[in-house]
């Protein structure tokens, strides 16, 4: 049940949340006591970019009756670059409104955002029209 | 223009800082500065920030001309190099670039400059020894950290990846 219903969160999520063409996001989302609607995926900083700078944030709010965040706040990071677009990614997140007769838990969720930078693997040599070198043989 | 704006921006950084250098040393001192000392030179910067790089380069050879002392033709030689390259001629610019190191070898601009040559026409290697110049001469250079950037991208592209875990819950916090 509760692998279903993280699965059926991921997708949720993965359906909703948009980002630059160019960065992948990847969710894990096992938080059952509110269902994410509008994930915001944080634009990689430039700067963190150009200097090819990793990190980890993690971020901490409340969400109130209509599913909106507030009190939100960095908890931990490894690098403050990565710390502004980590909150406004989760100010700009919503999740399903509690129905009436529900009561919010009061809890303080948190949400980790890794900021990853892959190696794009080198290009084929244009000179070999794209054929491998086994092929050219 | 097939320039890109961050490539004006790239270079902008080093043109803004020559343009401006000789103004900022003259408001330490107690002479008024009505305005810069070679209109030209300066208002051919100016084009360049603005990615007018044909009226730039025009103006800057004007500046070139005019000269007075070593710090202007230093000036000018790097805008030359940057305005060239905003114009794809890289030949010229680096030929610029060239003249403005000879002169001073610890020009960090020019060697930023000629640095981004070096990325646009794929001479990877000469990008990286006169970056490295450049950055022991001024490690904060935001335009050597752009062009570092550039070249990296060039050589070893990446891609962002970013990972959003809520798992961790923040539950002790309550």
């Amino acid at each position: 049940m509760r692998t279903s219903a993280a699965l059926i969160l991921l997708s949720m999520a993965a359906s909703q949340a948009y980002a630059s063409e160019t960065t992948y996001a990847r969710f894990i989302d096992e938080n059952l006591d509110r269902t994410p609607t509008h994930t915001v995926v944080p634009e990689y900083p430039h700067v963190a970019m150009r200097d090819r700078i990793e990190g980890e944030v993690q971020v901490c709010y409340h969400i109130d009756r209509r599913g909106r965040p507030y009190r939100v706040a960095v908890r931990s990071s490894t690098h403050r670059v990565f710390e502004r677009p980590a909150r406004r990614a989760v100010r700009a997140s919503t999740w399903e409104a509690l129905a009436d007769g529900e009561e919010a838990s009061n809890v303080k969720t948190c949400r980790t955002f890794t900021f990853e930078l892959t190696p794009v693997l080198a290009e084929i040599d244009e000179t070999t029209d794209g054929r491998t070198e086994d092929q050219e043989r | 223009m097939s320039v890109s704006r961050l490539l004006i921006a790239v270079i902008a950084v080093a043109l803004w800082g020559v343009a401006h250098g000789d103004e900022r040393q003259m408001e330490t001192d107690n002479r008024t500065v009505l305005g810069p000392r070679n209109p030209p030179l300066f208002e051919g910067a100016q084009e360049l920030l603005d990615g007018n790089a044909e009226e730039g380069v025009r103006l800057t050879l004007l500046g070139l001309e005019a000269a007075m002392g070593r710090r202007e033709r230093q000036a000018a030689l790097s805008n030359l190099c940057a305005g060239y390259l905003l114009l794809e001629r890289y030949d010229e610019a680096i030929q610029y670039c060239d003249l403005a190191i000879e002169e001073n070898e610890n020009n960090w601009r020019a060697l930023s400059n000629r640095a981004l040559v070096y990325v646009y026409t794929g001479r990877y290697d000469e990008a990286r020894v006169d970056l490295e110049r450049g950055e022991a001469i001024a490690p904060h250079a935001r335009s050597l950290k752009e062009v570092r950037g550039m070249l990296l991208d060039a050589t070893e592209p990446v891609v962002p990846n970013i990972i959003i875990d809520d798992r961790r819950g923040g539950d002790d916090e309550g």
